[in-house]
C-alpha cells in the first residue's frame, strides 16, 4: 500500500490551469457581482436559497443520511438471518424493515444522490453559471426532503409500510395493509416530483447552457449520462407517478383499478411499476458510468471509445424500456411476449459490455496508478461485469422460472445496483472531495474503505448465489435448519458488518480531511474537465468568465489543438461572446444558452436569485398531501392555498427585475439577446420537458384502461353507460378550437396588427374556459361513480387528467392574455415566448381531449 | 441531426411497444388463429412493424452517412472554426464546427438499432 499512496503525489502537479486560475480568482472581483451571486447565511435565508451547488451539497447530504439509515436497516435484517429460526425480528417488523430498506435505497438514496451531485458538478462541467431553473431545483429539494420525511414519519405513528418497495396488488390494497402504504404511496408521490423536476432541470441545462464550443462531441461523458438519465427519469417517474396515484385513488377514495371483484386487475399495477421499476436501473446505473469515465480517463489521461461509449449510453437508455415485463416472467404473460423482452433484455448486454470493454482499453497499456477512486472503479467492474452475468442468465426465462423469487435474484440485483452504483459513487465522492470541500481526503483511509468495501460486500451477497440455487426463498424472515444454510448465512452477516464499516472508515475520513485534510489545488488530479479550472471550493458565481472550448479534454493541452480552452487573450468569436459576461453583470445573475447541438452562443439568460416561493410550494403539497392522507380535508384546502400563493409567486411577473434585465446597464451595451424567444429559451426546452411529463402520464393512463379492458368480462363493465354524450364531444371540439386560435395567434404576433393577435388570444381563453367548464359540466351530469367499477374509474381518471392540463392550459393562457395586453410593444420576445408555450399546451390539451373521448368512443 | 442520432432508437422503440401490443392483445383477440397466406395475423404485424422500424433505422443511417460524405467535402475550410459575427444572424450549423462526432455516432446507433430491432423479431420464428 505504500507504493500505492507513494506514487499520488505525482498526480497533483501545479499545472498551467492552476496558473490561470489563481489569475483569476486574484482578479479583482465588483463587490455588486459576488453579492449577486451569495447565498444568504442567516437561517431563514438559507431556507430561500436556490444555488446550484449548496442545493446539491443538501441533496447528496440528505441522500447519505437516508442511506446510513437504510443500511442500519439492512445490519437488522442480517442480524435476524445470521442463523435458522432466529427470533431477533419477528416477522412482521422483518416486513417492514424490507421495504423501509429497498424504498430508502431506490428512492431516497441512489437517484437523489446522483441528482445532487449532477446538480453541483454539471454546471461547472459543462461551463455554465448555474442550472436552467434554479428554483425548480430548490423546489426539487424540499419535495425530496418532505418526501422522505413522510415515509419515515410512518414509523413515528407505527404504521410503517410493510408490502415491499415495490408495493405489489392486492398486498397493497386496504384489504391486506394498513396506513403504511398510504405514508408510501404520498412519500413516494413527492419523491417523483422532485425527480421529474430534476430530469427537466438537467436536460434543459445540458441542452441549452453550455459553454461556447462545447459541442455535443466535446460533452464530458458524465454530462452524456446524466442527460440520458434525465430523459429517462421524465417518463419513468411520470409512469410511477400516475400508478402511485392509481393506488392511492384506489385506497383512499374507493376506486377500482387493482380491484378484481368490481373488474380491475393486478397486473396493471405490476406493468406500470416495472415499466419505471427497469429504468430506474438504468436511471442509476447510467451517471454512474459516466463518474466511472470521467475517474478512467483522468487516470488513465485518455479515452478510449468515446463515440462508442456515447452510443452505449444511448441505446441504454433506449432499450431499458423494454425490459419491464422481465420482471413478470412467472406472472403467466403470453410465450410470444415472453420471448420479446427476453430477447431485449439479453440485447441491452451490447451496451453495457461495450462500455466495460471501453474502459478496460482506457486503461490498457497505461498502468493507472491506484488511487481510492480508481481502485472503487476497479472494484466496481469486478462486481458489475458479475452482476451483469447473472443478469444474462435470469434474462432466459427458463432459468428465471427456477430461480425466480430466491436469493439468487437479491444476489443479481445488488451485485447490479451496489457493483453499478454505490461504488461508482464512492469513486465519485473520491474524485470530487477535493472539488466540494477544497480539502484532500486522507492519503490512506481511503485504501481502507475501499478494502472493507470489496471484502464485506462479496462476503455479503456472494454465498446467497448458492442460498439461491438451493431455493432459499427471499422476503421471508427466517429458514428451516434442515436446509443447512446457517453458514452461508452467517457468512453474509459477518461481511454486512464488514461491508457497514467500510462505511464509518469513510465519515472518519471525510470529517478529518474536512478540518485537517492537506487543501487542494484547483486541479489536484490533472483532470480535463472545466470544473477542474475553477477554485477548490469553486467561487459562488462559478465562472467569473464564461469559458469558450476547443477540446473534448478542455484542460489537456494536446499537440493538434492551438488551445484547448480559450482565454480572454484569445479574440475568437466564442470567447468574445463569453467576454460579455465576463464579471457581468453585477445586478443580476446571468449566463450563456448556446445552441442545443455545436454550443455556439445564442443569447443571454437571467437566472432567478434567491426565492422562498419553492419552499412555500412545497410546503402548500406537504399539507395537503398529508391532510389527505389522515382524511382531515379542511387542511388539505389549506395546503392547496399555500400551494397556490407558492406558484403565484412563483411566477408572478416582476416587473421591477424585468426592467433592470431587460433595460438596465448590461442591457444596453449587451451583444447577444437577453431572455430570447424559441428554441433558443430554456422556457421552450422546459415547456417541452413538461409536455413529455404529459403526454407520457396520457400513454400512460390510456394503457391502464385498453389492459383492463382486454382482460374484462364484459365492456363498459356492470352495465354501465360511457361518458360520450354531445356536450363532452362539443368540449373536445372547443378544447380543439382554443388551440387553433392560440395557433393562429402566435402565427399573426409581430406579423399582422396587435388586435389581431389580441383578439385571437381572447377568444382562445374564452374558448379554452368554456371547454373545461363544458367537460366539468357534462362529467356532473353524466355522475362518475368510480366505486363501482374500473371502467369507472378509468374513466374518471381520465377526465380527472384533462381537468388538471385543462386547468394549466387556461392558466398559461390567462398570463399570456395579460402579457399581450401589457407589454406587447415594450418587450416582444417576452409576449411571444408566452405565446409558444401557451400554443403548446392548448395544442396538448386539444390533443389528450381528442384522444381520450375516441377512446371512450371506440371502444364502448 | 437529432433526429439521425435517435431516429433507430425511437424505431426500435415503437417496433417494441408495437411487438409487446400483438403478442398481449393480439393473443388474447385471437389474431393468432387466423392464417393469411399460412402464416398467423400476429406474426404478419410482426413482420410487417419490423421492416417498418428498419427501414426508418435504415433510412436515419443513410442520412447520417451522407452528411458524414458532406462534411468530409467540407473538410478543408473547417478546420479553422468559422468566426462569427455577433452583430449578425448565427450562420446554419454546417462548416461552422466539426459535426464529426455526431454523424459517426448517429451511423454506429442506427446499426446498432438496426441490428437489434432484427434480433427482436426472431422469437416469432418459433411459434
Amino acid at each position: 500500500m505504500r507504493a500505492l499512496v507513494a506514487r499520488e503525489p505525482v498526480l497533483n502537479p501545479p499545472n498551467e490551469h492552476d496558473k490561470r486560475e489563481l489569475s483569476t480568482a486574484e482578479q479583482e472581483v465588483d463587490p455588486r457581482f459576488l453579492a449577486t451571486w451569495e447565498a444568504p447565511s442567516s437561517v431563514f435565508g438559507r431556507l430561500a436559497i436556490v444555488n446550484n451547488r449548496p442545493l446539491g451539497v443538501r441533496f447528496m447530504g440528505t441522500a447519505f443520511a437516508f442511506f446510513l439509515m437504510g443500511g442500519v436497516m439492512a445490519l437488522l435484517m442480517r442480524i435476524q438471518l445470521a442463523s435458522s429460526e432466529m427470533n431477533f425480528l419477528g416477522p412482521d417488523v422483518y416486513n417492514q424493515l424490507f421495504t423501509m430498506h429497498g424504498s430508502t435505497m431506490m428512492y431516497l438514496f441512489s437517484v437523489p444522490f446522483l441528482e445532487g451531485l449532477a446538480l453541483y458538478t454539471l454546471p461547472l462541467m459543462i461551463g455554465s453559471r448555474d442550472v436552467a431553473f434554479p428554483r425548480l431545483s430548490a423546489f426539487g429539494y424540499w419535495m425530496y426532503l418532505f418526501g422522505g420525511c413522510v415515509f419515515y414519519l410512518s414509523f413515528l405513528v407505527g404504521q410503517v409500510p410493510d408490502a415491499g418497495w415495490f408495493a405489489y396488488t392486492p398486498l397493497s390494497e386496504t384489504r391486506y395493509s394498513g396506513l403504511g402504504i398510504d405514508f408510501w404511496a404520498v412519500g413516494l408521490g413527492m419523491v417523483e416530483i422532485s425527480g421529474i423536476a430534476a430530469g427537466v432541470e438537467i436536460v434543459v441545462t445540458v441542452l441549452k447552457l453550455r459553454a461556447p464550443g462545447m459541442t455535443l462531441g466535446r460533452m464530458p461523458l458524465f454530462a452524456w449520462a446524466i442527460f440520458a438519465a434525465a430523459m429517462m427519469s421524465l417518463i419513468a417517474f411520470t409512469t410511477l407517478l400516475v400508478a402511485t396515484t392509481m393506488l392511492e385513488l384506489d385506497r383512499t377514495a374507493g376506486f377500482q383499478f387493482f380491484n378484481e371483484f368490481r373488474g380491475g386487475n393486478h397486473l396493471l399495477w405490476q406493468h406500470l411499476f416495472w415499466f419505471f421499476g427497469h429504468p430506474e436501473v438504468y436511471i442509476i446505473f447510467l451517471p454512474a458510468t459516466g463518474i466511472v469515465s470521467m475517474v478512467v480517463g483522468t487516470w488513465s489521461r485518455r479515452l478510449v471509445g468515446y463515440h462508442f461509449l456515447a452510443v452505449a449510453i444511448i441505446v441504454t437508455a433506449f432499450v431499458s424500456f423494454g425490459l419491464w415485463a422481465h420482471h413478470m416472467y412467472t406472472t403467466g404473460l403470453p410465450p410470444l411476449s415472453l420471448n420479446f423482452f427476453a430477447a431485449a433484455s439479453l440485447l441491452i448486454a451490447l451496451a453495457s459490455g461495450t462500455q466495460v470493454f471501453a474502459w478496460i482499453a482506457t486503461m490498457w497499456g497505461q498502468r493507472p496508478p491506484l488511487t481510492p477512486p480508481l481502485l472503487y472503479v476497479l472494484g466496481f467492474l469486478i462486481i458489475f461485469v458479475m452482476g451483469g452475468m447473472t443478469g444474462v442468465m435470469i434474462a432466459i426465462v427458463p432459468f428465471d422460472w427456477q430461480v425466480h423469487d430466491t436469493y439468487f435474484i437479491v444476489a443479481h440485483l445488488h451485485y447490479v445496483l451496489i457493483g453499478g452504483a454505490v461504488f461508482p459513487v464512492l469513486a465519485g465522492i473520491h474524485y470530487w472531495f477535493p472539488k466540494f470541500s477544497g480539502r484532500m481526503m486522507h492519503p490512506w483511509l481511503g485504501y481502507v474503505s475501499f478494502g472493507l468495501a470489496f471484502v464485506g460486500f462479496n462476503a455479503t451477497f456472494f454465498p446467497m448465489h448458492h442460498m439461491g440455487f438451493f431455493g432459499l426463498p427471499r422476503r421471508v424472515y427466517t429458514y428451516p435448519a434442515v436446509l443447512e444454510l446457517d453458514g452461508h448465512n452467517m457468512l453474509a452477516t459477518v461481511g454486512a458488518f464488514i461491508f457497514g464499516a467500510a462505511f464509518l472508515v469513510l465519515i472518519a475520513d471525510m470529517l478529518w480531511s474536512l478540518f485537517a485534510g492537506k487543501r487542494a489545488a484547483s486541479n489536484p488530479w490533472g483532470s480535463d474537465t472545466l470544473e477542474w479550472s475553477v477554485s477548490s471550493p469553486p467561487p459562488v458565481y462559478g465562472f467569473f468568465e464564461p469559458p469558450s472550448v476547443r477540446s473534448r479534454h478542455p484542460l489537456w493541452t494536446s499537440s493538434n489543438a492551438k488551445a484547448a480552452i480559450a482565454t480572454t487573450d484569445s479574440d475568437d468569436s466564442l470567447a468574445r461572446a463569453a467576454r460579455q459576461l465576463r464579471g457581468q453583470p453585477l445586478d443580476w445573475r446571468a449566463t450563456l444558452i448556446t445552441d442545443s447541438v455545436f454550443g455556439q452562443p445564442q443569447a443571454i439568460q437571467s437566472l432567478p436569485g434567491v426565492s422562498y416561493s419553492p419552499l412555500v410550494t412545497a410546503v402548500g403539497i406537504l399539507i395537503a398531501a398529508m391532510a389527505i392522507l389522515f382524511k382531515i380535508y379542511l387542511v388539505a384546502i389549506i395546503g392547496i392555498i399555500v400551494f397556490a400563493a407558492g406558484v403565484i409567486r412563483w411566477l408572478y411577473p416582476n416587473e421591477q427585475r424585468l426592467t433592470q434585465v431587460r433595460e438596465g446597464e448590461f442591457a444596453a451595451k449587451a451583444r447577444l439577446p437577453i431572455d430570447p424567444a424559441g428554441t433558443q429559451s430554456v422556457a421552450w426546452w422546459g415547456m417541452l420537458g413538461w409536455l413529455i411529463i404529459q403526454g407520457t402520464a396520457l400513454a400512460a393512463i390510456t394503457y391502464a384502461y385498453c389492459y383492463v379492458m382486454l382482460y374484462a368480462d364484459d365492456w363498459p363493465q356492470f352495465n354501465a353507460t360511457a361518458p360520450k354524450s354531445l356536450v363532452f364531444t362539443l368540449a373536445v371540439a372547443l378544447h380543439v378550437l382554443a388551440a387553433l386560435m392560440m395557433f393562429a395567434a402566435k402565427w399573426t404576433f409581430g406579423r399582422r396588427g396587435g388586435w389581431l393577435t389580441r383578439s385571437l388570444v381572447l377568444i382562445s381563453v374564452t374558448t379554452a374556459v368554456v371547454a373545461l367548464a363544458a367537460d366539468i359540466t357534462a362529467s356532473l351530469r353524466y355522475g362518475f361513480t368510480p366505486a363501482s367499477s374500473a371502467f369507472m374509474s378509468l374513466v374518471t381518471l381520465q377526465h380527472m387528467y384533462l381537468w388538471l392540463t385543462g386547468s394549466v392550459g387556461v392558466l398559461i393562457a390567462l398570463h399570456t392574455a395579460v402579457q399581450l395586453f401589457r407589454n406587447a410593444s415594450r418587450w416582444p420576445s417576452l409576449v411571444e415566448l408566452n405565446l409558444q408555450l401557451a400554443n403548446q399546451q392548448l395544442l396538448l390539451v386539444a390533443l389528450a381531449s381528442g384522444i381520450c373521448f375516441f377512446v371512450v368512443v371506440l371502444t364502448t | 441531426m437529432w433526429w439521425m442520432l435517435l431516429g433507430g432508437g425511437i424505431a426500435w422503440f415503437i417496433q417494441f411497444l408495437v411487438l409487446y401490443l400483438l403478442a398481449e392483445f393480439g393473443g388474447v383477440a385471437g389474431w393468432h388463429e387466423r392464417l393469411l397466406l399460412g402464416v398467423d395475423m400476429v406474426s404478419w404485424g410482426v413482420l410487417s412493424i419490423t421492416v417498418a422500424a428498419l427501414a426508418v433505422a435504415g433510412w436515419c443511417g443513410w442520412l447520417a452517412k451522407r452528411a458524414s460524405q458532406e462534411f468530409r467535402e467540407l473538410e478543408p475550410s473547417t478546420t479553422e472554426a468559422t468566426p462569427i459575427e455577433l452583430d449578425t444572424e448565427l450562420p446554419a450549423w454546417k462548416g461552422v464546427v466539426d459535426p464529426h462526432f455526431l454523424v459517426q455516432s448517429a451511423v454506429v446507433g442506427n446499426a446498432i438499432f438496426a441490428f437489434i430491432i432484427v434480433a427482436q423479431t426472431l422469437p416469432v420464428f418459433f411459434f
